[in-house]
């Protein structure tokens, strides 16, 4: 492999990585709260896709416009999502969990294989082809439009995480949830934002995404299963573990593409997956539980 | 009349009533111990009163108005804050957003600056470890702490749960010379601790606690020479 084809490997990598963070910290927000894996996520996902991709082909919406619209709605399916299904998931043991986020996800690509057949869809823009030149690699400008604010994004929310009373007490319900109730936090008001959150984000990186890679109802399962992978990675529920768990995963994909093909990249993050569960199950960034 | 008065209060996990009948009431500024001995059923009482654990049957009165429906973050914020069992931290969050996480609501907020004054003056050390994760606290800080936090709400009711549980006794001697201070400035305390001496020594009124029931009640100087009380809990 070239130097310059490393490079270019390296780039696209980082690429999407700031992609599958912003996908990625939405699921670890959720779990870190709640303790419920949302196999659902990547539906929602598919959902804001779809949404840009409509704004774009019917009523010509620019998909980075279309953020501003798309966002809200997902907040709003993420309250509706804690009050339709997690308020009662919270109650029941974690393989039914499982089961009903599960379901979730079945009954939302059947859904949008019904309203929007199997189509592949793209916003096919002028801007969709345009490159452009660093040194000797070339980066879309799509993708760097799109990984300009999903790090834009990330910056913020681990500013509000961290820096805010409404960062400080999500963080307090993660870590004890009666401790914080004790604390008089509204632990069920906590729940929906954090779904509101966790969800919202969704609403940018779908009109990003649908800019970059084709939408179709099944595109949610496999953006569901990499972040999976790196949550499990950086440690669940841990929103900087989530940014090192997209790196690693991003690049390492991106280089073992370059390297052998594009098949073996996409079993990388799962080879990643097993060797994590088998060597270090509780994340990177997460303190180890064995003493 | 009572600040906090628990009317028949039957409750407990999964088919098991832990705690039945239970009357009891704190006046305003009283000190009330809850005593009895391993698994008598204190700390569901004290779940109970904080809203942790959802009331079976009877009823709970707070300053005249029942409260048995509300959740514990409303109890807490209407005034009535829990040091728990197990303390309950926020354990990577560091000491000072422990205890700013505890006034996030109305008055606690407005007053939040002054408060967290008044909890630093109480445990100076508090203030020098206010950069530190909770999680790496010594056991006696861990406890100051979750004391500060329950003073954040800027409760008029203090609950303690086994507040002196695995302390050094020294600690344990620094912990209550400041419940004794707080007592002074009008807060009512329940404190529900197996050192039953210090417990009586440090409070006005007791209850005693056997197998879920209330089976005595009295000044806490009167029952400390109980007879049957010094023979169950103070080894006569």
């Amino acid at each position: 492999m070239s130097l310059d084809i490393f490079l270019q490997a390296i780039v696209s990598g980082l690429a999407n990585a700031a992609m599958y963070a912003l996908i990625a910290v939405g699921l670890t927000l959720v779990f870190g709260v709640m303790r419920i894996i949302n196999f659902a996520h990547g539906e929602f996902l598919m959902i804001a896709m779809y949404a840009g991709y409509f704004a774009w082909s019917l009523l010509g919406i620019d998909p980075i416009v279309a953020i501003v619209l798309v966002t809200p709605v997902l907040m709003i399916l993420g309250t509706l999502l804690y009050s339709g299904v997690m308020r009662f998931a919270l109650r029941v043991p974690e393989i039914n969990q499982m089961a009903v986020t599960l379901g979730l996800s079945m009954l939302f690509q059947h859904l949008a294989l019904v309203a929007f057949t199997g189509d592949n869809m793209l916003v096919t823009q002028a801007r969709a082809v345009a490159g452009v030149e660093l040194g000797p690699v070339v980066v879309q400008v799509n993708q760097l439009i799109a990984c300009g604010i999903s790090m834009a994004l990330l910056a913020t929310l681990y500013l509000v995480l961290q820096r805010t009373d409404f960062g400080l007490i999500m963080r307090a319900v993660a870590q004890s949830r009666d401790g914080a109730a004790l604390s008089g936090i509204d632990v069920t008001g906590v729940y929906k934002w954090a779904m509101a959150v966790g969800i919202g984000t969704l609403g940018v990186a779908g009109p990003l995404l649908v800019s970059i890679l084709y939408v179709n109802p099944h595109v949610g399962a496999l953006f569901t299963l990499k972040a999976f992978v790196i949550v499990i990675l950086g440690g669940l529920g841990n929103f900087t573990g989530a940014l090192l768990g997209a790196l690693i995963v991003g690049l390492a994909e991106s280089i073992a593409g370059a390297w052998f093909s594009a098949s073996v990249a996409a079993a990388v993050p799962f080879v990643i997956l097993i060797l994590i569960l088998l060597t270090r199950p509780e994340g990177l960034m997460n303190r180890s539980r064995r003493a | 009349m009572s600040a906090l008065r628990l009317k028949n209060v039957c409750t407990g996990y999964g088919h098991i009533n832990v705690v039945r009948n239970i009357d009891l009431g704190i006046a305003s500024g009283q000190r009330v111990a809850l005593v009895g001995s391993n698994g008598a059923g204190k700390s569901t009482v004290v779940r109970a009163i904080n809203g942790l654990l959802p009331l079976r049957e009877g009823d709970l009165e707070w300053n005249g108005a029942s409260i048995g429906s509300l959740g514990a973050s409303q109890r807490t914020r209407a005034g009535i804050a829990t040091v728990p069992e197990g303390r309950l931290l926020f354990p990577e969050c560091t000491v000072l957003e422990n205890l700013l996480a505890a006034a996030t609501f109305g008055d606690a907020k407005v007053h939040r600056a002054q408060t967290l004054e008044t909890v630093f003056e109480l445990f100076p050390r508090l203030r020098e470890r206010a950069r530190q994760t909770a999680g790496t606290l010594s056991g006696g800080e861990q406890q100051m702490v979750a004391i500060g936090r329950a003073l954040m709400t800027r409760p008029r009711l203090l609950i303690l749960d086994e507040p002196s549980i695995g302390l050094a006794p020294k600690v344990v001697a620094e912990i209550f010379d400041v419940l004794a201070r707080l007592a002074q400035s009008g807060f009512s305390l329940l404190l529900v601790e197996q050192n039953v001496q210090l417990s009586l020594r440090s409070t006005d009124y007791a209850y005693v606690l056997r197998e879920g029931q209330i089976v005595f009640a009295g000044e806490s100087g009167e029952l400390l020479d109980h007879p049957e009380v010094r023979r169950a809990y103070l080894g006569d």
